[in-house]
């Protein structure tokens, strides 16, 4: 992956980055790897933010990538995109919540609790 | 006259001592082809007994599996006809009782919705979201069986994680290759110390009492997990006695509690970018008891 600083890429570069450190995190979580899982985390909430910043609030782009093939990608994207399409990524996190792929149907699930009970608040 | 010289005649030893050595040879040959073909007969009664086994062997195997896939194919059916076990329902003797509520319900609380909440919030189980709504690509190939041992725990780890994962959504999906991958499961013969572990994955949900029961003698495949977190629970004060106590462990499938485990380590945008553990740091016992009972709904081992 090229390391490029996240405000000189395009909202294009930003979507397929975030997409390529999903695709790793699923792939740390299949290994068990924590810490990876948590580093790759973080670099993922780095771009969040960086298309938080944009003009316009650029999280939007994010919901190109409900179609991706990764469960992980497009879980992510659904979180991060609460707070610009509410109810469309709900509709995707309740998707991957009745699905039978674990880890990220009992995480989506969570997330459902969550904001029902006001733990989280998407801003 | 000369006479033709007949070749055949001359050929044979014209000395009685050498005839007798010939006769002696050819019986001597004989009892050994006899003997060769004796040996032969007991090798192919062996060989058809060997191959019976197997075949029953197989057989049972198959059997098995036909049973194993009849049982996920049936929770299959019901998911398809919108089943969802792990979603909270509202209790019997109530005007929706059995009527699924908001999957957001507190599912330690039990469901959140008062029994007079109107009808249009009820959610019924035709509007889950299911197979076929957007679960991204179709089900791959059933994973390759390693025909021997992995080299490392590692290796063999993923594959029991690869197959168990495959087989649940093959069920989801009623996929019509479970049997087959379930039957080649039993015949390879390095899988029977793990296979446990994949059975135990396929389990469905069971009550809070099934599992506290469960971790008193935890089977193989099985591990004692605590509902709260140990360590994070010491860290905070939480005596021993609730930490090591029956109500707070449970018997769960090994593969299940690591997905769990991992779960309260990886950080999550629901707690503001930290770990569940992180966020529970601090948080009163009953809360990591919510959210430890509720993860473990989730994550399909605790009935709703």
């Amino acid at each position: 992956m090229k390391h490029s600083k996240l405000p000189d890429l395009t909202v294009a570069e930003l979507v397929d980055r975030f997409a390529a450190i999903c695709v790793e995190q699923n792939k740390a979580l299949f290994e068990d790897n924590i810490a990876k899982f948590n580093r790759l985390y973080d670099q993922m909430a780095k771009v969040r933010d960086e298309l938080k910043v944009r003009p316009g609030d650029q999280r939007s782009a994010l919901l190109a990538l409900f179609d991706h093939s990764d469960i992980q990608v497009r879980l992510q994207a659904a979180r991060a995109t609460l707070a610009v399409a509410l109810e469309e990524s709900r509709r995707m996190i309740e998707t991957i919540a009745a699905s039978p792929q674990q880890p990220q149907a009992g995480d989506a699930g969570m997330t459902l609790w969550n904001l029902d009970r006001g733990v989280f608040v998407p801003k | 006259m000369t006479l033709p010289h007949f070749r055949g005649r001359a050929a044979v030893p014209q000395h009685w001592p050498v005839r007798l050595e010939i006769i002696k040879a050819i019986r001597t040959l004989a009892a050994q082809e006899r003997q060769d073909q004796e040996v032969r007969k007991q090798q192919r009664q062996v060989h058809d007994l060997v191959l019976r086994r197997d075949c029953e062997l197989a057989l049972e195997a198959l059997h098995g599996a036909w049973r194993e896939c009849a049982r996920l194919l049936g929770q299959a059916q019901l998911r398809k006809a919108g089943f969802n076990p792990n979603e909270p329902r509202v209790p019997a003797g109530n005007p929706d009782g059995g009527r699924w509520t908001r999957a957001g319900g507190d599912a330690a609380s039990g469901p959140s919705m008062p029994a007079n909440k109107p009808a249009a919030d009820v959610r019924v189980a035709s509007d889950t979201p299911g197979i076929g709504h957007n679960q991204g690509p179709p089900l791959e190939e059933p994973p390759k069986i390693p025909p021997e041992l992995p080299a490392t725990k590692q290796a063999i780890n993923s594959f029991l994680k690869t197959a168990a994962y495959w087989l649940v959504s093959a069920a989801a999906r009623a996929d019509k290759r479970i049997a087959l991958f379930l039957a080649a499961l039993q015949a390879v013969q390095w899988l029977s110390q793990y296979r446990h572990q994949i059975d135990a994955y396929l389990d469905p949900p069971k009550t809070l009492e099934e599992l506290q029961e469960a971790a008193i003698n935890a089977k193989p495949g099985y591990d004692v997990h605590h509902i709260v977190e140990q360590t994070p629970a010491a860290q905070d004060g939480f005596p021993e006695s609730a930490i090591e106590a029956p109500e707070n462990k449970v018997g769960i499938p090994r593969l299940r509690h690591r997905q769990i485990t991992a779960w309260f380590q990886t950080k999550n945008p629901d707690f503001d970018d930290l770990s569940p553990r992180d966020y529970l740091r601090g948080k009163s016992w009953d809360e990591r008891v919510r959210v430890g009972k509720y993860a473990l709904i989730l994550f399909g081992v605790l009935k709703p």
